[in-house]
């Protein structure tokens, strides 16, 4: 067990150092000096250049990747060239909001998703089953930013029920966490419903009937936990999914998190931001990943004792 | 001798997209007080669909449609869903063939067993524990305690077995019905798990059906057989004359064969032919086309049982006085 | 976003349980079962759109946006780009079915010729990336070692990043536009393809028909192409069926972010993104275009289920 864990973490580190690699390497291939941008079409060439020099640009790629990590490995990765601040507290400032936007989500999701699921399997064929089937469908199907915005439409413009965009208060999160959470409830509802089909037919079902269980005590006691194992390592990583910025949802809803910071820094050619939120994005994947696995390890008795 | 269970005219059939398959068809089962009684047949002649039926635990497309299953002379088909919760596991148990696969995975094994007394008795779980702790050291599991809280996956195939039919007899059925309980099982655990059994049976007077397609199991424990072939009875007997005096060609052909070490000069015999179709049975009897001693008649009409004395049956024309002598 | 972690690894659990398959009583292990099986692909195929009608229905939804986009001069009522400041903003009329946008065109002529786009997207870009895995995916299936390990290894690297973020990425290097965001979803989806071929040539190599075909002599080429591949087929259209819907909501979505297509480009999601500010004025303008993404991939996601359960004989009965 302790042994999978640490193979499990050894393996992630090799793919975080890649992946900061390549986010590094395809921000740096960029044609262009990135101070001549920072500084604006007045800036003097002497002064770019200087300032160039000064920051350590003309050193060789490996150099300078070296030095970013060095740097991020401390905190700091960088000044943003727009907003002229540290790159790390934009983050720090950013996350939150992401953080409370991912949990109302997945509550949303869980809440909706494995009870839709349960009923769908139970009720295999019958009409319910294949209502509930259509709406998970229609939730993965959907474009968050269309469905972002029609929700805007009906419950901001037209009932005035809740509030446009922004991220004050409580009110604000139920639009965004609901079209946030609609397509991850789907493909959980989904995912528990065949999972849940396909655990009945084991043998040790039959067993279960055998003694005398009734149908519910079967799915609950003996069905449930082993079809949900599997779901709870979907959750896991569509949770880091939403952690690591819902990119439309936020730029819809107008709310400052993670997946907007990095929206904002492509259009204004950010480029330290850019590459810390990125970073800072795909760790989380690659941290949520792991730990779903880990996860499942903690809850499948088979894998716990190898 | 009472009579704990008897089967009367059992028909299940399956009803599937490509037409209704009549996997038992009408069976007669008796099993005494007491009594082991084997259900042989080669895989696919619904012994296990027959055993399925009288729990009432088939489901979707399998459906009993006729026939009668009385425990103590109570009719179970005639029970209500809510009623027959109460009889399995706790008046007729089963076990299964697969020990591997029949215990689920993510539960300790004690609470599983643990689980059936919950569910017939008003048990606590401190003497819930206890007694579950007994029944594993009388199946002969070895540091009960500690195998307790073991997972499946942590018991070798034998003592999943054991666990299976600690959790079979831990409520004291009238009848516990085998369901090939040793053919996953390497041939020595096969023998203890064969023996404790047996031994079981003796101390407890439950009854059991034993199904298997081995004729070797059917000698070790059985005291009466049934010999099924494509969802029929096709001979009855007690133990001794089945291996004696088979008088069914095919009874005769599966124990012909089993290879015998005094028989190495000899081919080994085999059945010709393949089980039937369940979809479409031949016309007559549906062992004809592969019986070494079929009559004109056996290809127009299905024979009855004929009682040859001493509650032997057989369901062959062979053994109709007045069409042999006349 | 869209991570497709778990669906790849629940394939690739899918391939492993070949390998010990506990097959439904009833069906001899045959050898040639498994060949059979891809030679009647059709016949599932055909026979599912009989007894399918949602499947039916699904397939005849995109034969329809397929010649809607094909004779798309013929079907539109305007010119994509016909400007008309008079009518601009408008909803509904009985001249613009569907509305007109901030320059007055009419958004029911922009969203014919924008099932192009999205159906391009669709098909293109998940070929390629596909190709490209399957052939990685073989080759680390069967080569094993250090090849394995090396692709298996770039693929993690791949599998990490949330697609979306790396197509924003490499539309930062190369510059917007919707030539990026076909080059991005080629190149960068293919981790999940050469997964589950893998996991499904490491399970198929060691049965028993493969084996004696190495033993015999036949070369490793013609073993991956007529043994290895044709058995891949199944899990292929499949996880096509998977991938096509995928890269629709991508293109919209990055699109939407004013990352892909650039105006005056007739995407559905930059049509979105271009009059958003105008939703409470023209609500049924600016939503159309995503309901034809809704539609279109819900169509893909619809037919997908039902070939997975027409092909897959695992998810079967």
């Amino acid at each position: 067990m302790t042994k999978y864990i640490i193979r499990r973490i050894l393996t992630a580190i090799p793919i975080m150092i890649a992946v900061v690699f390549i986010i590094f390497m395809l921000l740096q291939v960029l044609p262009g000096n990135p101070i001549s941008i920072m500084m604006g079409e007045k800036a003097k060439p002497a002064v770019i250049e200087r300032v160039s020099r000064e920051l350590g640009l003309y050193d060789p790629v490996l150099v300078r990747f070296g030095r970013y990590v060095w740097n991020a490995l401390h905190g700091d990765f960088g000044r943003s060239y727009k907003l002229n601040r540290q790159v790390s507290d934009l983050i720090k400032l950013s996350f939150p909001n992401t953080v409370r936007l991912a949990i109302s989500a997945s509550l949303f999701a869980w809440l909706m998703g494995i009870p839709a699921g349960i009923i769908s399997a139970i009720k295999r064929n019958k009409f319910v089953d294949h209502f509930v089937m259509a709406i998970a469908l229609v939730g993965i199907s959907s474009p968050v930013f269309w469905g972002a915005m029609l929700l805007q439409f009906v419950f901001g413009f037209k009932l005035k029920l809740l509030p446009l965009s922004g991220y004050n208060s409580y009110k604000h999160m139920i639009l965004p966490a609901i079209i946030l959470g609609w397509a991850s409830a789907g493909s959980i509802a989904r995912m528990v419903r065949s999972n849940l089909l396909e655990v009945m037919k084991n043998d040790y079902i039959r067993t279960a009937r055998s003694k005398g269980l009734k149908p519910w005590a079967v799915v609950y006691k003996h069905a449930l936990k082993n079809s949900l194992m599997p779901v709870v390592t979907l959750m896991a990583i569509q949770f880091a999914g939403m952690l690591s910025g819902a990119v439309i949802t936020e730029t819809v809803f107008g709310i400052g998190g993670i997946g907007r910071l990095t929206v904002d820094a492509i259009n204004n050619r950010d480029m330290p931001l850019l590459q810390g939120a990125t970073i800072f994005s795909t760790l989380i994947i690659i941290i949520g990943n792991m730990a779903a696995d880990i996860m499942y390890s903690f809850l499948d008795p088979r894998i716990r004792d190898r | 001798m009472k009579k704990v269970l008897e089967v009367k005219n059992l028909k299940t059939h399956f009803f599937t997209q490509k037409g209704v398959v009549p996997a038992v068809d009408g069976v007669d089962i008796e099993v005494g007080a007491g009594e082991v009684v084997g259900i042989v047949g080669e895989s696919g002649c619904g012994k296990s669909v027959t055993a399925m039926s009288i729990l009432q635990l088939l489901q979707f497309p399998g459906k009993t449609v006729d026939g009668e299953v009385l425990l103590d002379g109570e009719d179970l088909l005639l029970k209500s869903p809510e009623e027959m919760y109460k009889y399995r596991g706790n008046k007729i148990s089963m076990i299964f063939q697969e020990p591997m696969t029949s215990l689920n995975p993510v539960y300790t094994v004690g609470k599983q067993v643990a689980e059936i007394l919950r569910v017939h008795t008003n048990i606590s779980k401190v003497e819930a524990r206890k007694k579950v702790i007994q029944m594993f050291e009388k199946v002969g599991i070895p540091e009960p305690i500690k195998r307790y809280d073991a997972y499946p996956h942590q018991l070798s195939g034998g003592l999943r077995q054991r666990v299976m039919i600690a959790m079979a007899i831990i409520c004291d059925p009238v009848l516990m019905i085998a369901d090939e309980p040793t053919t996953a099982l390497d041939v020595t655990i096969e023998a203890q798990i064969l023996y404790l059994m047996k031994q079981l049976q003796k101390d407890s007077g439950t009854s059991i059906v034993m199904i298997t397609h081995n004729l070797g199991v059917v000698a070790e424990v059985c005291d009466r057989v049934y010999v099924m072939y494509a969802g029929k009875v096709m001979e009855t007997t007690d133990v001794f004359t089945l291996f004696e005096n088979p008088l069914h060609p095919y009874t005769s052909g599966l124990l012909n064969s089993i290879p015998k070490l005094t028989r190495v000069d000899e081919d080994l015999y085999t059945i010709r032919g393949i089980v039937p179709n369940l979809l479409n049975l031949p016309e007559g009897c549906r062992f004809c086309p592969r019986c070494d001693r079929a009559m004109k008649i056996c290809t127009v009409m299905e024979p009855p049982l004929y009682d040859v004395g001493d509650g032997h049956q057989v369901r062959c024309f062979l053994y109709d006085k007045e069409l042999m002598n006349g | 976003m869209f991570n497709q972690y778990h669906l790849i690894k629940e394939l690739e659990l899918h391939a492993l349980d070949l390998k010990d398959a506990r097959r439904p009583a009833g069906i001899d292990e045959n050898p040639e079962a498994e060949i059979a099986e891809s030679e009647t692909i059709k016949d599932q195929i055909l026979h599912m759109f009989k007894t399918n009608k949602v499947a039916a229905v699904s397939a005849l939804v995109i034969l329809l946006f397929i010649l809607m986009a094909t004779f798309a001069p013929l079907v539109a009522p305007y010119h994509p780009n016909a400007q008309s400041l008079v009518d601009r903003l408008q909803d509904p009329t009985a001249k613009h079915w569907l509305g007109t946008d901030e320059f007055g065109r009419d958004v029911l002529s922009r969203m014919i010729y924008g099932a192009r786009i999205s159906l391009l997207v669709g098909l293109i870009p998940t070929t390629i990336s596909m190709t490209i895995g399957t052939l990685l995916g073989l080759i680390a299936g069967y080569k094993g070692g250090r090849t394995d390990y090396f692709i298996m290894r770039l693929a993690d690297v791949l599998l990490a990043f949330p697609s979306l973020l790396l197509a924003m990425l490499i539309a930062y290097t190369i510059g917007k536009g919707l030539l990026t965001i076909f080059i991005a979803l080629s190149f960068v989806s293919w981790a999940g393809t050469a997964r589950v071929v893998r996991s499904l040539t490491l399970s198929l190599r060691e049965k028993e028909y493969v084996e004696a075909a190495v033993s015999v002599g036949v070369s490793k080429t013609k073993i991956i192409l007529r043994h290895l591949l044709p058995n891949c087929i199944p899990t292929l259209i499949i996880l096509f069926t998977m991938n096509v819907p995928g890269n629709i909501l991508s293109e919209s979505s990055l699109s939407f972010l004013g990352v892909g297509a650039q105006p005056p480009s007739t995407s559905w999601g930059l049509m979105v993104f271009r009059s958003k500010k105008y939703l409470s004025k023209t609500p049924i303008a600016t939503l159309a275009p995503g309901v034809a993404v809704l539609i279109l991939v819900m169509a893909f996601n619809f037919l997908g289920d039902a070939l997975r359960d027409a092909i897959d004989p695992y998810m079967k009965e």
